[in-house]
């Protein structure tokens, strides 16, 4: 089934589910949630009381409480949201990691299944479980782009790539590409390490390693990099030496062989 | 009218009209695969043009300074004078990053076109008396091509090319008795010195290039004076050349080969981006990015840094490291037969004659199988070297393609060389038919049967006796088929 | 062939009313050719370098000065080509191949010639050998200067800039406390004074204690979490930048060793063969992280006598 027809599924049956949810207004668990294709997690036992109620309730309720638990206490196959913060939640939603078709994956960047308005409510449903770090607050205009350049090429080009474009990690996991990240998105995986997952590679780096300002230079830095300076031209992936050899010998080489025989005779 | 005064002029003080008469009249073979090795001589050409202008504006200083060019990004960071100075050729020296680029790929090709032209002489065995001189100058141009590479990209101080002078050192290390004192003296102590930029200037700028302009002009002399050999064909033996004469035809074909070139190589140097080292930053020594490569030309040696499995020698307290067999032992095994090649296969063919007629490459079968499987080898390590991109663009581990090369590197060459030696003695069986139109069967039957027929006996045959001289072929004015005495 | 007589031999002089053969006039006299498309590529070049003067004049543009070379020398080679081909004479031209030996004569003579010389020289064998002597020690002497190069390796592989008590501070010099990373993060770190010390640096993590195991002995390396490795790959030296938080593993990019920070930096895969030397910590009455000495075997790849100290 492709992914879009999927998707048109999920809302059809998110929209019913929700209509029956809201209307009973007790903690009914939706039955249609579209993160029950391939896993069947292990279904949480109905809470005797629920967390504060508003309008990311009930999405939380329908699709969410599945793995993460109705009060965020976890389960089997999400982690306990209870405490992870606002800033967890808003980078896994809004950069459509969340919600994950396979739990036992690597999360990966995908376009967010809520809207903009969805993803503010759950977020603050998610913060108000328990205390966590708020959404930090970016100002990449106020970074310093040598500053950001610096600290980018001491702390993420390893991992990250040169100019972003991501790299390879050991067991097949991946450093993701940074092009499509918000500011808001990188200070938020700077400063919650694992991006906040279980299976999370990044480190984490806190405010006694990196302070604000440093978090707004290396974003400032890193929106730069989604439109590098290519003053040479086209500019091969940024991937280095290897495509540039390989146009060295597919572009370079064989045109002048090609010339050669041209020039020359054949027998 | 004036040519006619100059040349006088010239020659009452020269006396050079005979030389140059016979140096106008000199025939060449022109078959386009002779060129290859003009390929590469003209990348040198362009090398030492560029290299002359960026040479201008480089600075070797490691002190470091404080940028303030029009590169925004790197306002006001710290690095070093030779990395600043080459940001300013890429962003503030009009048409510098055009000469900069058409430098690197001009260098990129160099040592591509000489490793095809090797090829070539190796597969048509022009290597064999009395050619092994020349062979050896070619051999040690290539590895000169290949230093002179690494030191050029090293030279900016970059975060990339800084990695792979850490490489360097470590192998230097590794190497037993004498690898520490060697990287001592040769970097100025540990790494990273402050003397090591300088010291590749030097090599890169002076002792290189005067090396190779000598043994081009070396390599050039001999195949003049002992004449390109030449493929068998109509009119052609081994006593005589047939082809094209240098003035007026060869040199304007030359010329016309540098043009395009030059073309070729200055189109490249602004149309496509090479070593942006603005975007990889300065070399710090607690730094590093991914992925992490060599030029191309040292992509076999880091595939081979990055799939050797993690053996490495320990007695006694002495040790030899890990490095040491991948990027040591291996490059000079494989440039010790590269060099002993010729004597070797005169030995083991029990060949000692002089050749001027090239083989196809179906003439000698174990020789070509043998060459089929080291490009093999090399190619797959190679390929090896970018095990990581290959994890990244495949989505599997990167174990799991470290593994797979491994496997690769040590069953595929053997497979390539049964396949290749199959190939010719199929070739060989069908005698001269075109490669494409060999029947099957050719290539199936068994490598024990006797050749038959009339390409067994060609197989075994001396090399033909000089037939006349035909009309068709025009001897060259000023010809002498006769010597004295 | 032609009837023609015997050709000069090398070093006879040449017969200035020699006939050119009729062959040669033919191929000498200008082919037919069609000049349109040669006159059209140098036109076409001349165009294209007086664009890139322009182009020059009004600042450069990277991509349109390499189309504009590419144009300019490319039309160049163009013409010149065609021009050879439909303009120039074609042959094929034959030409003898004179054997390259000399002729056993020749041979003769130069060996004598030599002998002569050689004998004279080597007749007195004592002069003959004092020289040898003397151009020997010369030669060794001539290479002395190459010692002055660089210095001996002495200690300088076996030891870092880590002292006893030496402040762990981060690349900007500030110096580290010990509460300052939290668990899953990482930093680069370097002895006080020392920041961006290429042996010395070292890789700062926090790791969750209950899925670390210290090596034996080095259960009081590593307060409250903080682990400090070298940074410098035990393979060939470049930094092992990639952390990964969750598996807790450090990773080369160079050549892919993975080295498992929770079990005292032991290798899992690639080449590397050792460990990454961990660096004691401890912390001081302010709460910064100190180190309790310099690391306790040589850091980096491995060399010939790393087992002996010199």
């Amino acid at each position: 089934m492709s992914t879009a027809t999927r998707r048109l599924g999920v809302l059809l049956a998110a929209a019913a589910a929700g209509m029956a949810g809201f209307v009973a207004l007790g903690g009914l668990h939706g039955s249609g949630s579209a993160q029950a294709q391939t896993a069947t997690p292990t279904p949480t036992a109905l809470p005797s009381s629920t967390p504060t109620a508003g309008p990311g309730r009930g999405l939380y309720l329908r699709d969410c409480a599945y793995c993460h638990g109705a009060r965020g206490e976890g389960s089997v196959s999400g982690p306990a949201l209870a405490g992870v913060g606002a800033a967890s939640a808003d980078f896994m939603l809004s950069t459509g990691r969340m919600p994950i078709p396979k739990p036992e994956d690597q999360p990966q960047r995908k376009p967010p299944v809520y809207t903009p308005q969805e993803i503010r409510e759950l977020v603050a449903f998610v913060a108000a479980l328990g205390p966590g770090p708020p959404i930090p607050a970016v100002d990449a205009a106020s970074g310093d782009l040598g500053q950001g350049a610096e600290l980018y090429e001491e702390n993420c080009a390893s991992c990250h790539g040169s100019v972003g474009a991501g790299g390879a990690l050991t067991s097949g996991l991946l450093a993701p590409d940074l092009s499509t990240s918000t500011p808001v998105q990188i200070a938020e995986a700077i400063r919650l390490g694992g991006a906040g997952t279980r299976t999370g590679k990044m480190p984490k780096f806190g405010p006694d390693l990196l302070n604000d300002h440093e978090v707004d230079s290396i974003v400032r830095y890193a929106t730069y990099l989604e439109r590098p300076n290519d003053r040479g031209g086209q500019n091969l992936g940024h991937l280095g030496p290897i495509p540039e050899g390989f146009v060295a010998w597919m572009v370079g080489l064989l045109a002048l062989v090609l010339v050669t025989r041209w020039i020359g005779t054949s027998r | 009218m004036i040519t006619k005064r100059l040349a006088r002029w010239f020659d009452d003080r020269l006396g050079a009209s005979t030389f140059a008469r016979s140096a106008l009249n000199k025939v060449f073979p022109d078959h386009w695969s002779f060129m290859l090795g003009e390929i590469a001589m003209y990348c040198f050409v362009i090398l030492v043009l560029t290299g002359t202008y960026l040479a201008f504006f480089f600075s070797t200083g490691t002190p470091e300074v404080v940028y303030h060019g029009s590169y925004l990004p790197l306002r006001g960071v710290h690095m070093s004078e030779a990395y600043a100075s080459v940001v300013k050729i890429s962003f503030d020296v009009r048409a510098g990053l055009v000469m900069r680029q058409t430098h690197h790929w001009a260098a990129n090709v160099f040592v591509a076109a000489i490793v095809v032209h090797l090829c070539r002489i190796f597969f048509t065995g022009a290597f064999r008396r009395p050619r092994e001189i020349n062979w050896t100058i070619g051999v040690t141009m290539l590895l000169l091509g290949i230093f002179n590479g690494f030191s050029g990209y090293s030279m900016p101080d970059d975060l990339l090319s800084g990695t792979g002078l850490r490489i360097a050192y470590s192998v230097a290390l590794s190497i037993p008795f004498a690898g520490t004192w060697l990287a001592f003296l040769a970097f100025g102590g540990e790494f990273p010195s402050d003397q090591i930029v300088h010291r590749l200037f030097i090599l890169h700028v002076f002792i290189v290039p005067a090396l190779l302009a000598a043994l081009i002009g070396a390599h050039l002399a001999l195949i003049w004076h002992q004449k390109h050999t030449q493929f068998p064909g109509k009119g052609r033996t081994e006593t005589n050349v047939v082809g094209s004469r240098l003035y007026p035809t060869y040199a304007m074909k030359s010329i016309g080969l540098f043009a395009a070139i030059a073309a070729v190589l200055g189109g490249m140097g602004g149309l496509f981006q090479i070593n942006p080292i603005w975007l990889y930053g300065p070399f710090q020594p607690s730094s590093v990015l991914s992925p992490a490569q060599p030029d191309w030309y040292l992509g076999w040696l880091e595939g081979a840094l990055r799939v050797f499995p993690n053996w490495e020698f320990r007695a006694g307290g002495f040790a030899v490291p890990n490095p040491f067999f991948p990027a040591v032992l291996l490059p000079g095994v494989t440039f010790g037969l590269l060099y002993a090649w010729p004597f070797l296969e005169a030995r083991l063919t029990g060949d000692r004659l002089a050749h001027n007629l090239l083989d196809r490459p179906s003439d000698h079968p174990v020789r070509t199988a043998f060459g089929a499987m080291a490009l093999a080898f090399y190619a797959l390590l190679l390929f090896a070297g970018s095990n990581d991109l290959i994890a990244r663009l495949a989505k599997v581990s990167v174990g799991a393609v470290t593994w797979t090369f491994r496997i690769l590197v040590v069953t595929v060459p053997f497979v390539v060389f049964f396949v290749v030696h199959r190939l010719m003695r199929g070739a060989q069986r069908a005698g001269p038919v075109r490669f494409l139109e060999i029947p099957l069967a050719a290539f199936v039957r068994g490598n024990r049967e006797k050749l038959s027929g009339v390409a067994g006996e060609k197989a075994l045959q001396e090399p033909e006796p000089e037939p006349p001289v035909t009309e068709e072929l025009e001897r060259a004015p000023g010809d002498r088929f006769e010597r004295p005495g | 062939m032609d009837g023609r007589a015997p050709r000069a031999g090398p070093g006879d002089p040449v017969d200035r009313d020699e006939p050119v053969s009729q062959a040669g006039r033919r191929s000498q006299r200008e082919r037919r050719g069609r000049p349109g498309a040669v006159n059209a590529s140098f036109v076409l070049s001349a165009a294209a370098s007086a664009g890139l003067t322009v182009l020059y004049a009004l600042g450069g543009q990277p991509q349109l000065e390499g189309a504009l070379i590419l144009v300019a020398l490319g039309a160049m080679a163009v013409g010149l080509i065609l021009w050879e081909r439909r303009f120039l004479p074609q042959g094929p031209y034959v030409q003898a191949r004179e054997p390259l030996p000399s002729t056993p004569l020749e041979r003769k003579a130069f060996a004598e010639d030599f002998e002569v010389g050689a004998e004279a020289i080597g007749r007195r064998t004592f002069i003959a050998r004092l020289f040898g002597l003397a151009l020997g020690a010369l030669g060794v002497a001539a290479i002395l200067p190459i010692r002055s190069l660089g210095p001996s390796p002495g200690r300088s592989l076996f030891v870092t800039e880590w002292r006893r008590g030496s402040r762990v501070v981060k690349a900007n010099n500030q110096p580290v406390k010990v509460a300052d990373l939290n668990v899953g993060s990482v930093v680069t770190v370097f002895p006080e004074g020392h920041p961006g010390s290429a042996d010395s640096q070292t890789v700062l993590i926090r790791v969750d204690p209950s899925r670390f195991t210290p090596v034996p002995g080095r259960e009081d390396w590593s307060p409250a979490g903080n682990v400090a490795y070298s940074k410098v790959c035990t393979h060939a030296g470049c930094p092992v930048g990639l952390y990964e938080q969750q598996t807790g593993r450090l990773f080369c990019p160079c050549h892919q060793s993975v080295f498992d920070a929770m079990d005292g930096a032991k290798p899992l895969s690639g080449p590397a063969t050792r460990p990454l030397p961990q660096l004691a910590l401890e912390v001081d009455p302010e709460g910064f992280l100190r180190a309790r000495h310099d690391f306790t075997e040589p850091v980096g790849p491995g060399f010939w006598n790393e087992g002996h100290v010199s």
